[in-house]
């Protein structure tokens, strides 16, 4: 069995990861992709995020990214209003959120391990940290072998645990992830959940967006269910 | 395989930082570099470019520059013609050409005494006979002045010519400022047109540079939305892109200097042989080492500017989605 402790999150300690305060987002052309969005996440907790398709799942990742700006309410994250985090500060958000995508996002020239090194680099490690850091990453999603290869001589698996390399190697105390299995089969999508199942064991935060009903049944998390940009239904912390 | 790893987060330590800050610039220079010369095709284009634009300022100064030297050789002759009084005898003519040469002006004044005059008119073919008809010698003795070179402007001889023509000994005084006054006009006229075309071109490589770099930014913008992703800071992503216009720009100048050495050494032969033919030489200079800094500094800021511009207008509109 591997280790996770490479991941260092924060122990569930009753700490505030995000609070949503009457959060609107609303499209110009399209109407209110979410509206009135009220809940809170604390240190350690895994959240799934369910919903139909158009239900708004996307859009509240994005705005916990900072890829999107709310139209009305508030947004924060680890103590600190992303409203009004200075456009400098940005990147320094997205550091300490880890963010998986389910059409991967890897750079296609770029090899396995320059893809996973990417947030280090980007962060201004130095080259033997950064060997070390994405060696661990890769080992722990089984990859450790094919640090040299292109993603396109990856399976969609294989290019997945790759994006999640990526989105941990810079250890986040936050992970999001949006439909990480949404091209899987079943055993590869359960292998995926088994590695977020383990980071959560280590502390990690993490909020899963997924249509994969099944595999959320397997867990017993802490669930939320949207519809037409609202929460129908939260589980509550398990 | 179980490996316990218990090393908390943890960030470079304080120590590492500048030394880390600086490697990752050499290191991102040298990338970039090593990024351009994997496209040599391209980046040979935009560099050549850059180096034709450039080289042609750069020639036409090293044409006036040699015209200048040319002209500097020529003003063997004087400038300056001081006709002395009739009465005065040769040996006067020497102690006002003694008083002369203390004067920091001048830099050679040669006393032609009036039967130095007469024989130099006598060797004129049909003046031998002319002057055979008179019985005193009509000249006078002439004091032949080279000003220095700094002094050698047409206002500065008109100074001269004043202060010279008060001389109780001097007739007058003829100055031929004729040719120094065209010549200098002339080099007035290329150095405006060197300073024009340098500034046109300048232009030029800008636009050139920021075009480049405007495509590549293009290029690269999925590479620039993922970069953004994991939190890289808006300078991490300008960067490579800075120092790509850099590169542009100092290779262009380089190239820049090639071609014109490259002309000078072809022109040196024929230059040579015309000057031969009137029993002289003339070696071309090429570009100094200061004018040579000159084209390197500048282009490399041209480059830094014209990626500048780009980086500034276009890395803006890229968001991650
Ligand atoms: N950039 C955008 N411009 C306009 N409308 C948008 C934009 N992004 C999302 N939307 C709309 O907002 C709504 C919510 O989109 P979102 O992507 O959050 O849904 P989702 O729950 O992730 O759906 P899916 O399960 O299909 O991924 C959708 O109706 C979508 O059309
Ligand atoms: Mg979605």
């Amino acid at each position: 069995m591997r280790s996770f402790a490479f991941i260092c999150g924060q122990e569930s300690s009753g700490e505030q990861v995000i609070r949503f305060d009457h959060v609107c987002k609303r499209y110009p052309e399209r109407g209110d992709a979410l509206s009135d969005l009220s809940f809170e996440m604390e240190a350690g907790e895994m959240v799934f995020l369910t919903g139909h398709s158009g239900a708004g799942k996307s859009t509240l990742l994005r705005l916990i990214g900072l890829l999107e700006r709310p139209s009305r309410g508030q947004v924060i994250v680890n103590g600190r209003n992303l409203a009004t985090l200075p456009r400098g500060k940005i990147p320094y958000h997205r550091r300490q959120v880890g963010m998986i995508f389910q059409d991967h996002r890897l750079l296609p020239d770029r090899s396995v391990f320059e893809n996973v090194a990417l947030p280090l680099v980007v962060a201004g490690l130095g080259h033997k940290e950064i060997g070390r850091r994405v060696r661990a990453a890769l080992d722990q999603v089984g990859l450790l072998k094919r640090e040299r290869a292109l993603p396109v001589a990856l399976s969609g698996g294989e290019q997945q645990r790759v994006g999640i390399a990526r989105a941990v190697v810079a250890r986040p105390p936050l992970v999001l992830a949006d439909e990480p299995t949404g091209n899987l089969d079943p055993d590869l999508s359960r292998e995926i959940f088994a590695l977020f199942e383990r980071f959560h064991a280590v502390g990690v935060t993490l909020m899963i967006a997924t249509h994969d009903l099944a595999r959320v049944g397997d867990f017993h998390h802490r669930t939320f269910v949207l519809s037409e940009g609202r929460l129908i239904k939260d589980t509550g912390v398990c | 395989m179980a490996r316990p790893q218990s090393r908390r987060r943890s960030g470079p330590s304080l120590l590492e930082l500048p030394g880390a800050w600086l490697g990752h610039h050499l290191q991102s220079a040298a990338a970039t570099l090593g990024r351009l010369l994997h496209a040599p095709l391209a980046t040979g284009m935009t560099v050549a470019v850059i180096g034709i634009a450039l080289a042609l300022p750069a020639a036409l100064y090293v044409l006036t520059d040699n015209l200048r030297q040319l002209v500097g050789g020529w003003d063997q002759g004087a400038a300056i013609s001081l006709f002395l009084h009739q009465d005065l005898s040769d040996a006067d003519a020497q102690g006002v050409a003694g008083r002369l040469r203390e004067w920091p002006e001048f830099r050679r004044v040669q006393v032609i005494g009036a039967a130095a005059a007469l024989a130099e008119f006598r060797a004129q073919p049909g003046f031998a006979e002319a002057l055979d008809q008179l019985s005193t010698n009509p000249l006078p003795a002439v004091l032949a002045i080279a000003p220095q070179p700094v002094y050698a402007t047409p206002a500065e001889i008109a100074g001269l010519e004043e202060r010279l023509g008060q001389l109780p000994e001097v007739d007058f005084v003829r100055v031929d400022t004729q040719w120094l006054m065209r010549f200098q006009a002339i080099l007035d006229l290329a150095q405006t047109l060197v300073l024009l075309l340098a500034g046109l071109l300048g232009l030029g490589v800008l636009l050139i540079v920021g075009n480049t770099i405007r495509l590549e930014i293009q290029n690269r913008r999925g590479e620039i939305e993922i970069m953004e992703l994991v939190g890289a800071t808006a300078s991490f992503i300008r960067r490579p892109f800075l120092y790509a216009g850099a590169w542009y720009g100092l290779l262009g100048g380089l190239s820049a200097w090639f071609l014109v050495t490259l002309a000078v050494v072809a022109l040196q032969g024929p230059v040579s042989r015309l000057a031969n033919l009137y029993r002289s030489e003339f070696p071309l200079a090429g570009l100094g080492a200061v004018a040579l800094l000159i084209i390197l500094g500048g282009s490399m800021a041209l480059g830094l500017i014209g990626s500048w511009i780009a980086v500034n207008r276009h890395l803006r509109g890229v968001e991650p989605d």
